[in-house]
């Protein structure tokens, strides 16, 4: 899955994890993984090279890593975020 | 730019704000002397007793009444106290002035509105052909001339729809017999015609910015509605940023060649993720005072333009700024309100309680 640049580029962050997406005015709060996640994504990190992060600084068992990420990406899909 | 002397009108602030009090306060921001004089339709229009409001206000007759009877009521006020600008903020006074330029000036009064043909193609009973000519989605929407059309538009269209006059006033109706008793209310109070509008449920963008009359935008100031009111309006609005609703209001401004104020209102539906076209305001929107307050005076923007023809654009706010309409009182006493409710230009206009006079 390649990350849609120009919408991830757009949203707006903050370390506890506020989003505030500028094409829609809705906001967000989200965990402190889902905004590693985010923020690896807008640095250009394919889903493969997130979950790699995910599963290199937490002790996971990468099955349910797995399964929590896809369920991510589709709701932020679900957003026009990717 | 020699001492602004400038009359405003639309100066309530109540659950239906209007958008001459914001106006106001803007120009005081950039012009602290000047002198504004506040046409009012009441006596208790909230923005005549606020702290930068009006330094004088004269009470006007309902524009409905027709434009001679404006002419006539502005020459006395205009005898009474000097101002050479004037801003009409309401639609139903723009409606009747748009054209009536040469009229002003011979009063010794200018003003700035769009010619009275776009203003017919931009109205709600033209907003559907502009909006196909510009390549933008609208609601359904249909013109009746009189009650049996509108039944007879709202069957086709199918219940529940909106009924709204040809300015104000905006009822969801959900049978034959509520429409019939909205559309009834609409017509005493407004007249012809009735406009029946599918209704779109989604959220809600406004756009307002001042058009350079070429085609383009001096600035512009896209938000999206965070509260809104039981009247359906905006009570809090966070600035966005999406390139989609720049660019169709940018298409729109092209068309038209809008010059001045204006605003634009579109709902987008989850379904379908497409914004549609509600209105098109010809004036600033009563939340014109948020952005002046962050550094964009669009009012100060557009005096400037009429007074000097010095054109200057509008910084962009930043996404994600937001304001929340916050009510509070202002002070009066029942003297200020009987002076205005006299309307022989003879007697005495109404001072500010800081009695400064124009």
């Amino acid at each position: 899955m390649d990350p849609n640049p120009t919408r991830l580029d757009d949203l707006m962050l903050n370390d506890r994890g506020f989003v505030f997406d500028p094409n829609t005015g809705e906001s967000y709060q989200l965990s402190t993984t889902g905004l590693a996640c985010l923020r690896s994504l807008q640095h250009g990190t394919t889903a493969a090279g997130v979950l790699a992060g995910i599963l290199e600084a937490q002790e996971v068992d990468p099955l349910t890593a797995r399964w929590d990420l896809d369920a991510f990406f589709w709701e932020i899909k679900q957003l026009g975020w990717l | 730019m020699n001492h602004l002397r400038i009359a405003v009108s639309g100066l309530h602030r109540g659950e239906n704000p209007q958008p001459g009090s914001s106006i106001v306060s803007a120009i005081r921001l950039a012009w602290p002397e000047a002198t504004v004089v506040g046409l009012v339709y009441n006596a208790y229009e909230s923005g005549i007793f606020a702290g930068d409001g009006p330094d004088v206000c004269h009470a006007m007759p309902y524009p409905t009444a027709g434009l001679g009877s404006y002419l006539e009521r502005l020459a006395q006020v205009r005898a009474a106290v000097e101002f050479d600008w004037l801003i009409p903020t309401l639609d139903a006074e723009i409606a009747v002035l748009a054209g009536a330029g040469p009229q002003l000036e011979k009063l010794g009064v200018r003003m700035m509105l769009p010619e009275r043909e776009l203003l017919a193609r931009c109205g709600k009973a033209g907003l559907p052909k502009l909006a196909d000519e510009c390549g933008v989605a609208t609601p359904e929407t249909a013109v009746a001339r009189d009650l049996a059309e509108a039944l007879e538009h709202a069957g086709r269209i199918g219940y529940p729809v909106y009924l709204k006059g040809p300015y104000y006033d905006a009822s969801l109706v959900s049978s034959p017999a509520s429409l019939a008793a909205a559309g009834g209310a609409i017509l005493a109070d407004w007249g012809t015609p009735l406009i029946v509008q599918e209704p779109v449920a989604g959220t809600e963008f406004n756009v307002m910015g001042l058009g350079d009359g070429r085609g383009g935008m001096l600035g512009h100031c896209a938000v999206r509605k965070l509260i809104i009111s039981d009247k359906g309006k905006g009570n809090g609005s966070v600035v966005v940023s999406d390139r989609r609703l720049e660019e169709i209001t940018a298409r729109v401004l092209k068309h038209t060649r809008w010059t001045g104020p204006f605003e634009l209102e579109f709902v987008r539906a989850p379904e379908d993720d497409r914004y549609r076209l509600l209105e098109i305001n010809p004036r600033f929107p009563a939340w014109v005072g948020f952005p002046a307050l962050l550094g964009a005076n669009y009012p100060a923007a557009w005096v400037e333009w009429m007074t000097t023809g010095k054109c200057r654009t509008l910084p962009v706010l930043e996404p994600g700024t937001f304001f929340l309409r916050h009510q509070i009182e202002v002070c009066g006493r029942m003297d200020q309100v009987s002076s205005l409710l006299a309307t022989a230009p003879e007697r005495n206009p109404i001072n500010k309680l800081t009695n400064r006079t124009a």
